[in-house]
């Protein structure tokens, strides 16, 4: 029985010429326990998905299952309730209220519970001292680096007990010492039998995941297990794949994942050179039935 | 839960404090007017009820004026403030008139005498000069503390009696009998002094602590023309016959004025129905000026908290994001406009018994801060929050999550 299943999900934004396909008719299972690690180029549509199955956001066509209830029948309330004590979601921006301190944020899914402040402090020091910043708590946010602003988001997301986790490139705004603090994180809840799902742009990564699913322009093109420990096939193909979009903010996108494959900055710069060539004159979009069929 | 949403806004106030005191400016305004005012109101009230404990709750009075209109049953339905400041339709002879109607065993005129008092060293324009005649000791029940009132032998003796704040100022000192005082360049000698009593401001004629009486006879000859008369106190000779003497009274003050009812009789209690009604008017009016300003203050709340629920739209994104329902998001945003206007509100209070406290001191006002009038203050000023909260609040709860969280 899969936790998480979408059925022909599409999500479009705008109308009449104007309207953007985020997502196109999506059809994806996640079962408990699996940790997977989503992939994809900038503006396909990996963001808007977690939002969908996170339940912020609600897909325009289609239906999500989540623990065996569809998603869009369910009342404000109901959903409020699931995001807050089924799923823990963590930010690439991390999403901290600037003014409460560390273990006010943390305990924050608590307050809309029903549980003694007392408590709720409690709980929220037990996950802070989990993700090492115990000595942290009555910080703010902004005196916090980095990195340690994203554990103390994790603390959050996990403060409830969710069963599923997902972490929109959650390591995307830190550096590799920091990342690699989180995806340890993650790879211990992974253990303790929790659904994972990660967004992110570093092949690297997916050698934490048991599954990799590859999403270019709203739609599925890949889907594959992928030993833990190991770099995924298919990541590692899609950076032959990569750079195709011409967008300059894109190539910001991909110069964060050339940097992690070896000569990767050779890579950059003719990256840069074709990204200029591409940018004046528009180029066809790649298909992408062909991966579509391999699969 | 509902401590929590508290201890929020409390936070998110002070975090702006001076937006705040702005936001909350309108509500003291309207707080401090409305609570200064029923005070007041009260304060006469009290006044004029002490005033007829001390004129003996039989005692008719007659004013000259026609100050109320009545309905059939004899009730009093409205009252003309502007006429008992004007009307002298009470005379020298109508006094007769009234001591001799059947049924009326005691009536005392009570006149005023216009001028001031001066002793050899201080002049006081404050001073309240009244006449009357001997019988009014027993009609106005105010006691003598030292020395005697003036009796029927005394009828026209240059003799008054003072009140102990007269005593003060004119001569400064309790007792100070046997000394002079001139009025109209004439001296009388001071025989009394009465007991310190409650002021009333409103029938300033009967404030006593600030009176100088003399006898009416003595007042008729301090010029051509006769004191003029503010009110007869009469006590029927029976006191279950009031209601018979009164039309007595009228019947004969109708003939001797050619069949013209220009003039006033008021039962003990009517005094007071007549008095309340008055400042129940005034109070109301002021009261719905203050209205206005609350309303205007209301209107302050639900400004900044729009604003406020906008600047903070990406908070509303992440509590929604880990869980906030609709429900909750509405009762946070309600609660921080509820904390607003009712920290104005209890402002105002405090601003209003400082304000009440002060009219006290310096003026001869009485305003008197009851629990019902903080406690419907209080109760005012969070429904205003409510109202005026409920549409930034709704506006706040049905923030889109993914919408407020990508808000800049
Ligand atoms: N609120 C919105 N209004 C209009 N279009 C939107 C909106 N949000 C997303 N889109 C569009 O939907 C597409 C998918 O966006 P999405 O944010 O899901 O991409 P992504 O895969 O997360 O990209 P990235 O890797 O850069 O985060 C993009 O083309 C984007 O322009
Ligand atoms: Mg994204």
């Amino acid at each position: 029985m899969p936790v998480i299943e979408l059925k022909d999900v599409s999500k479009l934004y705008g109308f009449g010429d104007a309207t953007t396909i985020a997502l196109d008719e999506i059809t994806l299972r996640i079962e408990k326990g699996e940790f997977v690690a989503i992939m994809g180029p900038s503006g396909s549509g990996k963001s808007t998905l977690m939002n969908i199955i996170g339940v912020l956001d609600r897909p325009t066509h289609g239906t999500y299952i989540l623990n065996d209830r569809h998603v869009a029948r369910l009342r404000s309330g109901q959903q409020a309730r699931l995001r807050r004590d089924k799923i823990g979601f963590i930010f690439q921006s991390f999403n901290l209220l600037p003014r409460l301190n560390v273990i006010e944020n943390v305990a924050l899914p608590l307050a809309y519970k029903n549980m003694t402040q007392v408590r709720r402090l409690k709980r929220a020091a037990t996950m802070l001292e989990r993700v090492g910043l115990g000595d942290r708590e009555y910080f703010l946010p902004r005196q916090l680096s980095g990195g340690q602003l994203q554990r103390a988001a994790i603390a959050r997301a996990l403060v409830s007990d969710p069963s599923i986790i997902i972490a929109d490139e959650p390591t995307g705004n830190l550096d590799s010492g920091s990342s690699r603090v989180v995806m340890e994180l993650l790879s211990d809840l992974h253990k303790e039998g929790n659904t994972i799902l990660l967004v992110t742009h570093n092949p690297e990564l997916t050698r934490f995941a048991s599954r990799v699913v590859y999403v270019q322009d709203g739609a599925v093109i890949g889907d594959e297990q992928s030993a833990i420990g190991e770099v995924s096939k298919i990541a590692r193909k899609m950076i032959t794949l990569l750079p195709k979009t011409t967008e300059e903010d894109d190539l910001a996108g991909v110069s964060a994942l050339m940097k992690s494959i070896p000569g990767g900055d050779k890579l950059l710069s003719q990256a840069r050179k074709r990204g200029r060539k591409r940018a004046t004159k528009p180029t066809k979009r790649r298909r992408k039935t062909n991966l579509r069929g391999k699969r | 839960m509902f401590k929590g949403y508290i201890k929020m806004a409390i936070t998110s106030i002070r975090r702006s404090k001076w937006r705040s005191l702005l936001t909350m400016f309108g509500v003291i305004v309207g707080i401090v007017s409305v609570v200064t005012t029923v005070s007041l109101g009260e304060g006469i009230k009290h006044q004029v009820t002490g005033e007829i404990k001390s004129y003996g709750s039989d005692v008719i009075t007659i004013r000259p004026g026609r100050l109320v209109n009545r309905d059939q049953h004899g009730k009093v339905k409205s009252v003309n403030i502007i006429n008992s400041f004007t009307a002298n339709t009470i005379t020298n002879a109508d006094l007769k008139t009234i001591a001799g109607t059947h049924g009326v065993k005691q009536s005392v005129p009570l006149a005023i005498v216009s001028g001031k008092a001066t002793s050899e060293s201080v002049s006081d324009d404050n001073a309240i000069i009244m006449a009357t005649t001997p019988d009014a000791l027993q009609l106005i029940n105010q006691k003598i503390e030292f020395g005697s009132f003036f009796t029927d032998t005394d009828r026209a003796a240059h003799a008054v009696i003072i009140g102990p704040k007269i005593a003060q100022d004119l001569f400064q000192e309790n007792v100070p009998i046997g000394r002079t005082l001139k009025v109209r360049g004439q001296e009388f000698v001071v025989w009394g002094v009465f007991q310190a009593s409650s002021s009333s401001p409103i029938t300033a004629a009967t404030d006593f602590n600030k009176s100088i009486v003399m006898p009416y006879n003595v007042a008729k000859s301090l010029s051509d023309s006769p004191p003029q008369i503010s009110q007869v106190l009469v006590r029927a000779e029976n006191t279950s016959q009031i209601n018979q003497t009164i039309q007595n009274i009228t019947i004969e003050l109708k003939r001797a004025h050619g069949d013209q009812e220009d003039f006033t009789i008021l039962k003990p209690d009517e005094t007071l129905a007549a008095t309340s009604s008055v400042v129940t008017l005034l109070t109301s009016f002021v009261s719905g000026i203050a209205g206005i300003s609350l309303f205007v203050g209301g209107i302050g709340i639900m400004n900044i908290m729009l604003v406020s629920v906008s600047e903070r739209t990406r908070e509303i994104g992440i509590r929604k994001a880990v869980g906030a329902t609709n429900h909750q998001i509405l009762s946070q945003f309600l609660t921080e406009a509820m904390v607003l206007s009712i920290t104005g509100g209890v402002l105002g209070i405090i601003i209003a018994v400082i304000c009440s406290y002060l009219l006290r001191i310096f003026t001869s006002l009485t305003p008197i801060v009851t629990l019902p009038v903080i406690l419907v203050a209080t109760g005012v000023s969070l429904l205003v929050g409510i109202i005026f909260g409920v549409i930034p609040a709704f506006q706040a709860s049905r923030k889109d999550p993914i919408d407020a969280l990508r808000y800049e």
